[in-house]
């Protein structure tokens, strides 16, 4: 074995990872070579340096401190089990913690459709979209976005104590759907589709301006069959995020029974509130659900550990008041 | 189980008396059950158990400064997940706590270098220069024996060529050389095969050796002061 083998060798026979028929040779080569027997120890000793560096000692009153926190958790009214969706952002916040979803506007597309909106959403197939881009116009069938109201930033609390956002709506995954005995609270999929047939959800999502995030999240969204990427704004400045605005479309007959978005229609609309909470709910869910996979894909590791409890695929979104009830439970 | 049985001793107390590398009275997995049964008194003793070594990892991984809110959300996000469910027990307890608590130092890394990119630097975190991540010093006015002053400076490159590492090179090397861990039991906490592992900790340590040595090229071990 000649040094420069040695040499590259070195750490994997420290970290006892060096094949059984190396390590021979090595130690043969260790023993004849002064340079790199005292590069051995040179390495060993930084080694040992690591190993023998005291641990960080925490405040004597951490603990108590972290108890309190956790008892105040503890007493919060809602249990984090009951919310599915919670669970989702919650891992979504922590995967893709820069997307910072601002404002969500609902939009109402075009007329009424074709026989297929009677039973569910209009047929929007992918193709009939096009292959969007990360900067597209809008179609014409888009026909009024909502004022994109900013939501006020939430004053900074400690972490401990910091209040979970409102979530009036749920998420029900397919599997665990099944329909109220009581349809006038079931979540009103169809009833009205004669009325509004065609319908999308435009979200705002504002990305920091990373030099390489927000395309990514565009690359990714693009992937996405049921999201288009309208257009992304971004400003100069280094504070100012990418804007980001997507529609989430139902597309195809396939969707009538399991949509991406139910959207509540009878106040809704006089609830901007609700619209905007939606919106984020959308953007929320398809951009992270691709930003997931993408993330998972490029960095299983730190994922695994939402890996090891997957989200559920979102197919509605209902009103927590017109709960209906699921197999679930709620 | 009885939230009686179990007794959660004061941390200071615990401290003062030497007694918290005692063995402990009831076993993580019983602690554990009555977690999951509503025993909040039984959280308490895991935070008395093992906030510890939360903190040391988290100092390690992030630096001393925001180590007491992660350890802190670190044990948040364990209650939250106990009173889920979310331990399946495939690993030891203390295995899946070191796991979301490299989970969350991670995660703080990058957030952190993403602020770093979107709002330019703190004065609360380290500086970024050319050498990589530097702690902001103050001078020190006060009259430290040398010895001591040595083993701080040496404590101090140690921390600083820490974090020239990327995150996955210092999270196998914090676990294995510093924080003494099993090359089983890391490669668990960071889910990922051994020999993966391993190759991270061989590219980790060569990276530290070669960054120290340039950071510290008169370090010899036997010329400086232990440290321990």
């Amino acid at each position: 074995m000649e040094c420069r083998e040695c040499r590259e060798r070195m750490q994997l026979y420290l970290a006892e990872a060096l094949p059984a028929r190396w390590a021979a040779a090595f130690e043969e080569h260790i023993a004849q070579c002064g340079e790199c027997a005292r590069e051995l120890g040179s390495s060993r000793e930084i080694i040992e340096l690591l190993q023998e560096m005291p641990a960080p000692v925490p405040p004597a009153d951490l603990a108590s401190r972290i108890k309190a926190a956790a008892s105040a958790a503890i007493i919060r009214p809602e249990p984090a089990a009951r919310r599915p969706l919670a669970a989702y952002l919650k891992f979504a916040g922590a995967s893709a913690a820069a997307l910072l979803l601002a404002v969500g506007t609902l939009t109402l597309l075009g007329p009424p459709g074709s026989k297929h909106d009677t039973g569910g959403p209009s047929v929007t197939p992918v193709a009939a979209v096009g292959h969007a881009k990360s900067v597209v116009s809008e179609p014409a069938a888009l026909r009024s976005v909502v004022t994109a109201v900013p939501q006020p930033a939430q004053p900074a609390l400690p972490r401990a104590t910091r209040a979970k956002p409102v979530r009036r709506y749920r998420a029900v995954t397919a599997a665990g759907t099944r329909r109220s005995r009581s349809p006038a609270r079931a979540v009103p999929v169809h009833e009205d589709a004669s009325t509004s047939p065609r319908r999308a959800v435009t979200a705002t999502a504002s990305l920091p301006p990373s030099s390489d995030f927000g395309p990514t999240v565009v690359s990714v969204l693009d992937r996405a069959p049921n999201v288009r990427v309208l257009r992304t704004v971004r400003e100069e400045g280094a504070c100012v995020p990418v804007t980001l605005v997507c529609a989430a479309l139902r597309t195809g007959p396939a969707h009538a029974s399991t949509p991406d978005v139910v959207v509540p229609t009878d106040d809704a609309a006089e609830d901007f509130a609700a619209h905007t909470l939606i919106g984020t709910v959308v953007a929320n869910a398809v951009v992270n659900r691709y930003v997931r996979e993408a993330l998972i894909e490029s960095d299983a590791t730190l994922m695994s550990l939402a890996t090891s409890a997957p989200p559920p695929t979102i197919n509605h979104l209902v009103r927590e008041d017109e709960a209906v009830e699921t197999t679930d439970g709620w | 189980m009885p939230a009686q049985v179990f007794i959660v001793r004061n941390d200071a107390t615990a401290q003062a008396t030497g007694e918290a590398a005692s063995a402990p009275e009831v076993n993580d997995s019983a602690l554990v059950e009555a977690v999951q049964q509503g025993d909040a008194e039984a959280f308490g003793g895991l935070v008395s158990r093992y906030h510890g070594q939360v903190y040391a990892l988290t100092a390690r991984m992030c630096g001393s400064a925001d180590a007491e809110d992660l350890t802190q959300d670190v044990f948040l996000k364990v209650l939250d997940a106990l009173r889920q469910s979310g331990f399946r027990r495939e690993a030891s307890f203390r295995t899946w706590l070191y796991r979301i608590a490299m989970n969350v130092a991670i995660n703080e890394l990058r957030q952190r270098r993403r602020r770093q990119q979107t709002t330019g630097p703190s004065l609360d975190e380290p500086m970024l220069t050319e050498d990589g991540y530097v702690a902001r010093q103050l001078a020190d006015s006060t009259d430290e024996p040398y010895q001591r002053a040595v083993q701080r400076e040496l404590q101090q490159a140690v921390h600083e060529v820490l974090e020239l590492l990327t995150p996955r090179q210092r999270a196998a090397l914090v676990l294995i050389d510093l924080e003494g861990l099993s090359y089983e039991e890391a490669a668990q906490v960071l889910s990922c095969r051994l020999g993966t592992l391993k190759s991270r900790l061989v590219r980790a340590r060569r990276a530290f050796a070669e960054k120290f040595r340039e950071r510290q090229p008169e370090w010899r071990p036997g010329r400086d002061a232990a440290i321990a």
